[in-house]
């Protein structure tokens, strides 16, 4: 009882703490995207475009191979978090780490790679990048509850007669259903929105909503069309959040679940999971492998002319040089850290989660791209054309997922340590120092990286903003590959490359 | 001395803490006992302002300090579990305090090493918190609260969950520290022979 009362306390105290957070965001999101559906939609341009058959094209593409790609990511990211989560074998924790690697690799690195294999685009290679994408995700939701399931429940499912298979759906599923469905919303969510693969691997026949939005918003200037587009995409990914959302509360089990459990490492269990986990590192590794290596092989020869260029030239295809390039998005990653960073702090720090800050989620960076173009074209706001702003939304975009990073290991600290501090005559200030801080730190550097890496591999809203002064890796990879000769190509494949490098760098160390 | 006068408690319309008054003289320690879950450690958190009162003062030393906040009341306090600073030592723990009230360096160590003394755990001083054992921390957690010389002194079951040896010999450290330092004590505990031992005076805690 007297945490609870010490936590409806601290509830009330820090709500002004969220001043900052809630400003930013409303300036640089809510703004941009409540001014774009005031000003351009209109239920006649929804209307046309649901009796376009082109568009209706686009919107049954985005939801089958959104579906495609979500039962191909659960079909092989379940079995790997089976055995990751309830084996442990020599390798695993190598193994967990290449697999959630790509989570916060770009997406259009992620499909440079399939490129580099496949040599082809189209739906194969779309899925195939989507679930080398996501099965980070599956990994990261259903790992840590597969884990809490108790073995002795399973044992004693045995012991009164019932197959493996039927432990697993009268025992185990139950337990980790809520978490698979969570991870499939999220993973059809991303595959219905994608843009950054769609676009280097779509091929001039394939597109989702996402990448048509910003077809229309800026090749064509149809702005209305566009919105009415985003609408129709923001209608049908509420519906997915909500009917899901229904399921998994449906699903939730009142059940109390363990503490994770001793991991399996008698030889007869080990070695079927440990072919589930090479089978799949190959899957997602291969094409983060083959962008190294079409990065440095030619015709079948080897060259390092692609890093040459990358690091000292300079490219026809781009208006400014490469090295411009790598140092544009990493001074943008650091900016966007520094800003997203801090304010991920505060909200997690006020004990009050808002449904608010999840919002960058459900809207799309296409939405937001053009809500951005539309509400700052004019003075005094006319920043469109800033460099500023990139970072500024790059860190509006990471926001969700640092606070979830962060949110966590705030609310772990126990509030008695708070108590205690404060009883030795602490500020509230210095308690956040000198207590809160140093345990915080392993944290926060972690959700640098998180943020770094997400600015570093931000497309959809930076397309929108991107000048030839502000060009970030990601667009410029997307520019050499979807541009025809092989030193082009072979140029954005060591920027893809590079990123790859950089990118596992930066996780690593966070 | 400490002063509890018709203090309150409520969360909600739930009443946890019901119009309770006492004193605790100068030097002297006071026993609160009760069944668990009665609201003890929430009238310890309203004394020390972790927690508001909706009803009732708090005077120390004949100052009103129910409007004061936490860090400027002066009142140490020993939780039921140590609560020691995982990322600090057990030296840096104890100069918590005494950093904040900004005292000289020297004078800093030479107070640390006192209370080092005072608990018979000089030779852990360097040591990783997470390396205490369960008396050990508590230890630590009672000089740490004492450094700064508190004005009062509460401590919420400080010997809870511990083994029988470990009890035994931290309530006899425990009545020695708190007779030689004569710090005015507030003991929340729902073992009556442990308020025997340690307290002058028992108020058993009033049932809601």
């Amino acid at each position: 009882m007297a945490e609870l009362l010490a936590r409806h306390h601290l509830v009330r105290t820090t709500k002004p703490l969220l001043i900052a957070p809630v400003a930013f965001l409303s300036v640089f999101f809510v703004v941009p995207v409540v001014n774009t559906f005031l000003r351009f939609f209109s239920f006649s341009e929804l209307r046309d475009v649901l009796s376009s058959q082109s568009f209706r094209g686009v919107a049954w593409f985005s939801l089958w191979q959104a579906l495609f790609s979500t039962i191909a990511t659960l079909a092989i990211g379940l079995p790997a978090t089976w055995a990751l989560s309830r084996f442990t074998f020599r390798g695993a924790r190598l193994a967990r780490g290449i697999l959630t690697a790509p989570f916060v690799l770009p997406a259009v690195v992620v499909a440079a790679g399939v490129l580099a294999i496949t040599d082809s685009r189209g739906v194969g290679p779309i899925i195939w990048a989507h679930v080398v994408f996501n099965v980070s995700v599956v990994l990261r939701i259903v790992g840590p509850r597969w884990s809490m399931v108790n073995n002795r429940l399973e044992h004693a499912a045995g012991t009164l007669g019932a197959r493996p298979s039927r432990t697993f759906a009268l025992v185990v599923w139950p337990q980790i259903s809520e978490a698979v469905i969570n991870a499939a919303t999220l993973v059809f969510i991303y595959c219905f929105t994608s843009f950054g693969v769609v676009a280097i691997l779509g091929g001039v026949s394939r597109r989702t909503l996402e990448s048509e939005i910003f077809i229309q918003a800026v090749r064509l200037g149809n702005t209305s069309t566009a919105t009415a587009l985003a609408v129709l995409q923001a209608v049908i990914v509420g519906a997915v959040l909500f009917s899901t959302r229904q399921r998994s509360h449906a699903a939730s089990s009142s059940e109390r679940l363990s503490d994770p459990q001793e991991l399996r490492t008698k030889p007869t269990h080990r070695l079927i999971p440990l072919i589930i986990t090479a089978t799949v590192i190959l899957i997602v590794a291969a094409p983060l492998a083959a962008t190294i290596y079409r990065s440095l092989v030619v015709n079948n020869q080897f060259s390092v002319s692609a890093w040459r260029t990358i690091l000292s030239g300079s490219l026809p295809a781009l208006s400014v040089s490469p090295q411009s390039v790598i140092t544009t998005s990493l001074v943008f990653a650091v900016a966007a850290a520094c800003i997203c960073v801090p304010l991920s702090l505060l909200v997690a720090s006020t004990s009050a989660p808002s449904a608010l800050f999840s919002l960058p989620l459900v809207i799309s960076a296409a939405t937001l791209g053009i809500g951005l173009i539309i509400t700052f074209n004019t003075a005094p706001f006319a920043w469109r054309s800033e460099r500023w702003l990139i970072p500024v939304i790059h860190a509006v975009i990471a926001l969700p997922l640092v606070i979830r990073a962060i949110d966590p290991a705030v609310h772990a600290i126990p509030r008695s340590l708070r108590n205690a501090s404060a009883t030795l005559g602490a500020s509230p200030f210095i308690t956040w120092a000198r207590v809160d801080m140093p345990i915080l730190k392993p944290a926060i550097l972690r959700a640098t990286g998180l943020s770094m890496a997400i600015s570093l591999g931000e497309f959809g809203a930076t397309s929108f903003l991107s000048r030839s002064g502000s060009t970030t890796l990601p667009i410029a990879i997307a520019q050499l590959l979807g541009r025809p000769g092989v030193a082009t190509q072979q140029a954005g494949f060591a920027l893809a490359a590079l990123m790859v490098l950089v990118t596992v760098g930066v996780m690593s160390r966070a | 001395m400490l002063k509890v006068s018709n203090l309150s408690v409520a969360f909600d319309s739930t009443i946890i803490v019901d119009n309770v008054s006492f004193t605790v003289g100068t030097g002297e320690t006071l026993a609160i006992t009760g069944p668990s879950g009665i609201g003890k450690t929430t009238l310890l958190h309203a004394i020390c302002g972790i927690i508001r009162t909706t009803h009732g003062t708090v005077h120390i030393d004949n100052v009103d300090v129910t409007s004061l906040p936490t860090h400027k009341r002066g009142i140490g306090l020993v939780s039921q579990m140590g609560d020691l600073f995982p990322t600090m030592t057990v030296s840096q723990n104890i100069e918590f305090g005494l950093r904040i009230a900004k005292m000289p360096k020297t004078d800093r160590i030479a107070r640390t090493n006192e209370l080092l003394e005072m608990v018979n755990l000089v030779h852990l001083a360097h040591r990783n918190v997470a390396e205490l054992s369960g008396g050990e921390s508590r230890r630590i957690a009672l000089a740490r609260a004492l450094a700064p010389y508190p004005r009062v002194l509460l401590l919420d079951e400080p010997l809870s969950g511990l083994d029988q040896e470990t009890h035994d010999a931290l309530i006899n450290d425990l009545a020695r520290v708190l007779k030689q330092t004569a710090t005015t004590a507030l003991l929340v505990t729902h073992d009556h022979s442990e308020a025997e031992l340690l307290a002058e005076t028992i108020f058993t805690f009033p049932h809601k």
